[in-house]
This record gives C-alpha cells, sequence and structure tokens, in this order.
C-alpha cells in the first residue's frame, strides 16, 4: 500500500469525502482482499470492506499517529472480518458446499492432478478455510499482505510469540492436510 | 542443536526472515550435514509459502464505495433530526456511558444511607422524654423514695454511706 499523507488523513477526519475517498481508493483492495481471504465469500467481504471503512471514517479523529496508519487499518479490518467470518460461517458453509457441488457435478472425470494444477485459486481457498480463524489471519497478513511478526502482532492486539506459534500450528496443519490428500476441491 | 529445533526455527523465522544473522548461519550449517532437515524444509517452502505467492489481489467492486458514501450521507442526516438528538443524549446517559450511571447510582445510594442514619438520632428527643417520663412514674409509685433523690438521679445507697 502507497503511503497516505497526513494532511490527506487529518482532511477526513474533519470529515472531508474527497480525502475520506483518496484513503479508500489506496487501501480498499487489502482491505478487501484480506476480508475475501478470511471468509472466503465475495458478498461477505463486500459487507466486511464496507462496515471496515464506516469504522475508519468514524474514528480517524480519535486516530493519533502513535502506530503506522497502515497497521491501524489492518487491526479493524482483522477484527471485523474474524467477527464476522464467525458469524456468517454456518451459513457460508452451506453455500459453499453447494456451489462446490453444483460446479463439479459437470467435470466428473477430472483427475487429482488436474483439479490441483488448473485451480489453484481454488485450492488456495480451501486451504484458508481448512484453517482456524485466528491461525488464517496470521497466514493471510504474513504470506499474502507482507507484514513482519510485530507488524502482525500489533494488528492482532497480541505478542509475537503468539504470533510465531499460530503461524507454526498454521504450516503444519497445511502439511497434514497436503499428505492426507486434502489439497482438492473436496466438500 | 537439534534436528526438532532446528526444524521449529525452519518453519517459522527461517522462512519469514524473522531471523538473527548468527542463527541463519547455525541452521544453514546444519541444512548442509542434514538431508532430514533439508527435505523438511522444501516441504514447508512448498506446502506454505509457494502457495500464497502466486495468490491474485482480490478486486474490490465498484458498488461498494457508493454503498459506503451513502451510507455516511444518511448517517449525517439522521444526525440532525431533533428525534436523533433526544435518542443520542439518552443513550449517552443509560447506555453508551456507564460511569455515569454508576455515579449517579452511587450518590444516590450514599444520600439514601445518610439518610437511614440520620433517623434514629432525630427521634432521640422523643425516646428521652419517654425516659424522663417513666422515671417520674416510678418515683410516684415508690412513696418511700424521696421526690428529691429521684429528681436528682441520686441513690439511697450512695446517700446512705455519704
Amino acid at each position: 500500500m502507497q503511503d497516505i499523507p497526513i494532511e490527506t488523513i487529518k482532511l477526513a477526519a474533519k470529515e472531508n469525502m474527497e480525502a475520506f475517498e483518496k484513503i479508500y481508493k489506496i487501501s480498499s483492495g487489502f482491505v478487501y482482499s484480506i476480508a475475501y481471504r478470511i471468509s472466503g465469500n465475495k458478498d461477505v467481504a463486500q459487507d466486511i470492506t464496507q462496515e471496515v471503512f464506516l469504522k475508519i471514517y468514524k474514528n480517524l479523529k480519535k486516530f493519533q499517529f502513535r502506530s503506522s496508519f497502515k497497521t491501524w487499518i489492518y487491526r479493524i479490518t482483522a477484527n471485523t472480518a474474524i467477527n464476522a467470518s464467525k458469524k456468517y460461517s454456518k451459513t457460508i458453509q452451506k453455500r459453499v458446499d453447494f456451489d462446490e457441488a453444483a460446479k463439479f457435478k459437470a467435470a466428473p472425470d477430472l483427475t487429482l492432478r488436474e483439479i490441483y494444477k488448473n485451480d489453484s485459486k481454488q485450492i488456495l481457498k480451501n486451504l484458508l478455510q481448512k484453517l482456524k480463524p485466528n491461525q488464517r489471519v496470521c497466514i493471510i497478513l504474513r504470506e499474502i499482505e507482507g507484514l513482519n511478526y510485530k507488524e502482525i502482532a500489533w494488528a492482532l492486539k497480541t505478542n509475537i510469540n503468539t504470533v510465531r506459534s499460530r503461524l507454526k500450528r498454521a504450516r503444519v496443519a497445511l502439511i497434514d492436510l497436503r499428505k492426507n490428500g486434502v489439497m482438492t476441491n473436496e466438500l | 542443536m537439534n534436528c526438532e529445533k532446528i526444524r521449529n526455527i525452519l518453519i517459522t523465522d527461517y522462512v519469514d526472515e524473522e531471523i538473527e544473522p548468527d542463527l541463519k548461519t547455525s541452521v544453514e550449517n546444519h541444512l548442509a550435514k542434514c538431508q532430514g532437515c533439508r527435505d523438511f524444509k522444501n516441504e514447508v517452502l512448498i506446502n506454505t509459502i509457494d502457495p500464497f505467492r502466486k495468490a491474485e489481489k482480490a478486486c474490490v467492486p465498484e458498488a461498494v464505495w457508493e454503498r459506503i458514501k451513502k451510507t455516511i450521507v444518511q448517517e449525517k442526516e439522521e444526525k440532525r433530526s431533533p428525534v436523533f438528538s433526544l435518542k443520542e443524549k439518552l443513550d449517552f446517559f443509560f447506555g453508551s456511558r456507564k460511569p455515569v450511571l454508576a455515579l449517579t447510582s452511587a450518590l444516590a445510594i450514599i444520600i439514601i444511607a445518610l439518610g437511614i442514619i440520620r433517623i434514629p438520632q432525630r427521634n432521640q428527643p422523643k425516646v428521652s422524654a419517654y425516659i424522663d417520663d417513666q422515671i417520674t412514674n416510678y418515683c410516684v409509685l415508690e412513696p418511700n423514695s424521696e421526690a428529691e433523690s429521684c429528681a436528682e438521679f441520686g441513690t439511697l445507697i450512695e446517700e446512705y454511706f455519704l
């Protein structure tokens, strides 16, 4: 994410819509990306993105530049996405199952290898959904957003050792999934 | 360092480049000698790092910004209405500002407690008057008792000895 000028942030804090739109354009990409990776559903990700930016708009006055603006947004995004994901998880699972069943009914002859080769996006989505929410968010912030341990710890309001522990467990789980042959589009 | 410790470092700090240079050198020296740990490192890279390097950034639909703008405008208009301002004040007092409610409740309890403590003191003159009446009645009922000593609250025993 490119840096947002402090003057833009201060203007947006005074409810200047143009300044707030600039903030939105710079940061909405990664907010939506995190929301989508955590929830696994595009509609839910849009709701989460909307909620995050409304929270940013209401709380900009309270932001005192003690941390970086980017990690402040990451914190709001991660918390909102995890809460929303838990709330919608049962509904989402039913919808994903239905979509998966409908999709793969038309292609029964694809081998496991072909599925893995041709649909890496879906593989990635399934991998992430197999992880626990707190492990999933750590992997996303580390591997997709490129945050370091300190930034992840601040975003999740935890300490570096907890981040390290969650990353380790997430990666062990991913290795086990591969060994058990779950790197597919299984329901 | 044993293989277990090396693998713990490989799966976290090493692949995330959060490792100190000296420790990194120690790990790489071990990897040069240990095939099992080299295989483990490759397993970590292939299964937990590479899949995410190919991850595409998701694109936000434009409709999201329109919804955000609309919500902000709606909330601004709501705040201007007198009904909303009254609701906000009530929320402030009863809901969102708990310390105010707690302080008010605490003050009320203190005032009530002080009121209860003071009630017996107000009744004391009545009690004193009752005791005086009983003493007078007692003196009247006892014909041998001297009225003066009753009035002075002296006892017959004291007077006998004095």
